[in-house]
């Protein structure tokens, strides 16, 4: 969407004003959000603390059409560390940024299984392959290293040399995994 | 699709009639997977998308227990506009990996029984396909997929959530297991509808097929689960399975009625249907499926069974009538009247076919 003032930008704030009662909706661009004097630096997005503070508490969202309507709570205001997402920008697509986001969003998320889940805790198996394996392969150094201390403490140095190398031989292929 | 030395024909598994044919066309099941470590596609950039392609085509099609000749590997963006559409039909892709045509891409096995759409919603969907009512078989070769996938790459996965999703309406299980089915009698007898609505609230969707204007035409209706959190996979196959038993013996008694109470009614008009394929010169899309419809129907209740008919026949012209695989068996882009012109040349052709193959 375009922004609503410059029309040339794509917007990425959008706040709703209620002024004498008459209630006004926008679509800005980071550039005139700056102009007109959203106070936040380098051309980032104003906090949503920012911005209730500048026009009172008066955004009120209406993109709540699946889940959770209603005005933003404080905890919706997050932002997930690792990709940028907001619990906003998901509101409005759908879509979580990456698997951090389950972390950062987690309380908010927990309202939404409640109405379109069966419960909260996962039933299933765990994921095929590569953890298991790679378990494995540990436990088995691990055994083969406890064989190979003993061989060296009963002097037995031929054994030990082939613990040694089968040792190597797996924690090499572990190593490429 | 690719064309190579090692192109094997393959006879599609649609054209086999599975169990309960009758009223059950074909069972399928979705698995998502993400990788673990790569953000969800939402927040990739077209060069990491199509990295994420080759890394998973190529750690798939080297899996031990994966035959690469079995496999057909597409990039949509190489592919015709009528090619697309026409893997949209066979459910091979969902609409919505067509949409990301730039950077998606689809393993399909040859016999198309099987798919993985890699950069859709998620990095990977797995999908397998099984004719008519046998959710065991599709749901044990998806997870075997699943499995084989899983163990070359490290997936998204956490103990508490399971399999990570990109939308957390799939998260857990990634699990959507569906039944296609063809209930002409219930929308007759107009039961359906009140069906539907007890089915939503017990948590299950019903959709018309491909979610298109021609799928109520074809009363073809999707049953699928909806919930993946919270729910084991054995139990999400069991509740589905317990819903589609009803339902098949609900259409079934259905049509007992209407056989009992409207049968010249009923026959005719299976009657004129079969005429109409057979003769006419211009079919619509939503036409031919209504067509369709009423001969599957017929054909289930054993009134034209010696009429050069099979349930093979039947289901290759459902594949073969949706406009995407009119306009690429003609390898071109047609205007609907030419388009419906072809379709209904395609029809008489097959029921040609079908008779002289006696």
């Amino acid at each position: 969407m375009k922004c609503t003032r410059c029309h040339k930008n794509e917007a990425s704030i959008e706040y709703k004003s209620i002024i004498n009662g008459r209630s006004r909706e926008e679509n800005l661009c980071a550039d005139c959000a700056r102009e007109l004097g959203l106070s936040f630096a380098g051309g980032t997005a104003p906090s949503w603390e920012s911005l209730a503070g500048m026009f009172g508490n008066l955004y009120n969202p209406n993109w709540g059409q699946m889940w959770l309507p209603g005005s933003l709570t404080p905890d919706q205001r997050e932002v997930c560390p690792h990709c940028g997402m907001t619990w906003r920008e998901f509101r409005s697509c759908g879509r979580l940024g990456c698997a951090d986001c389950y972390g950062a969003f987690a309380d908010q998320l927990k309202g939404l299984y409640a109405r379109v889940q069966r419960g909260t805790k996962y039933e299933g198996r765990q994921p095929a392959g590569s953890q298991s394996a790679a378990a494995t392969v540990a436990d088995e150094i691990a055994e083969l290293r406890a064989a190979q201390a003993l061989a060296v403490k009963n002097e037995d140095y031929e054994q030990a040399a082939r613990l040694r190398d089968r040792i190597r031989a797996l924690s090499g292929e572990g190593g490429s995994k | 699709m690719k064309k190579d030395n090692e192109n094997r024909v393959m006879r599609p598994w649609y054209l086999t009639a599975g169990p309960e044919v009758d009223v059950a066309a074909s069972s399928r099941v979705r698995i998502a997977r993400n990788l673990a470590g790569v953000d969800f596609p939402t927040r990739l950039s077209t060069e990491e998308k199509k990295e994420l392609g080759d890394r998973i085509v190529g750690k798939f099609l080297a899996a031990p227990g994966i035959d690469p000749k079995d496999w057909v590997d597409v990039r949509l963006i190489d592919m015709d506009e009528p090619g697309c559409l026409s893997l949209v039909e066979k459910r091979l892709i969902s609409p919505e990996l067509l949409q990301n045509r730039e950077t998606a891409r689809v393993l399909i096995r040859r016999d198309e029984s099987a798919s993985l759409m890699i950069g859709e919603e998620d990095h990977v969907r797995i999908q397998a396909m099984a004719p008519g009512y046998d959710l065991k078989r599709a749901y044990d070769e998806a997870e075997s997929l699943a499995k084989i996938l899983e163990a070359e790459l490290s997936v998204a996965f956490t103990e508490e959530l399971g399999f990570l999703t990109a939308c957390p309406t799939n998260v857990g299980t990634g699990l959507r297991v569906s039944v296609q089915l063809h209930l002409p009698a219930l929308v007759m007898t107009r039961e359906l509808k009140g069906l539907a609505e007890a089915l939503q609230k017990a948590g299950l969707a019903v959709r018309g097929d491909h979610g298109e204007s021609s799928a109520a035409a074809g009363h073809m209706f999707q049953i699928s689960n909806q919930c993946t959190l919270g729910v084991s996979p054995q139990t999400t196959l069991q509740e589905l399975t317990t819903v589609v038993d009803q339902l098949i013996e609900r259409e079934r008694a259905a049509r007992e009625t209407l056989a009992r109470h409207s049968r010249l009614a009923l026959e005719d008009r299976v009657w004129r249907s079969l005429a109409l394929l057979q003769n006419a010169r211009s079919l619509s899309e939503q036409e031919a499926v209504r067509l369709l419809s009423d001969i599957r129907l017929g054909y289930a209740l054993g009134w034209l069974d010696k009429e050069n008919l099979s349930w093979e026949l039947i289901c290759r012209l459902w594949a073969e009538v949706g406009p995407g695989s009119v306009q690429r068996r003609e390898g071109e882009i047609l205007e609907p009247q030419q388009r419906d012109y072809k379709r209904a040349e395609i029809v008489r052709e097959l029921f040609a076919a079908e008779r002289e193959k006696d």
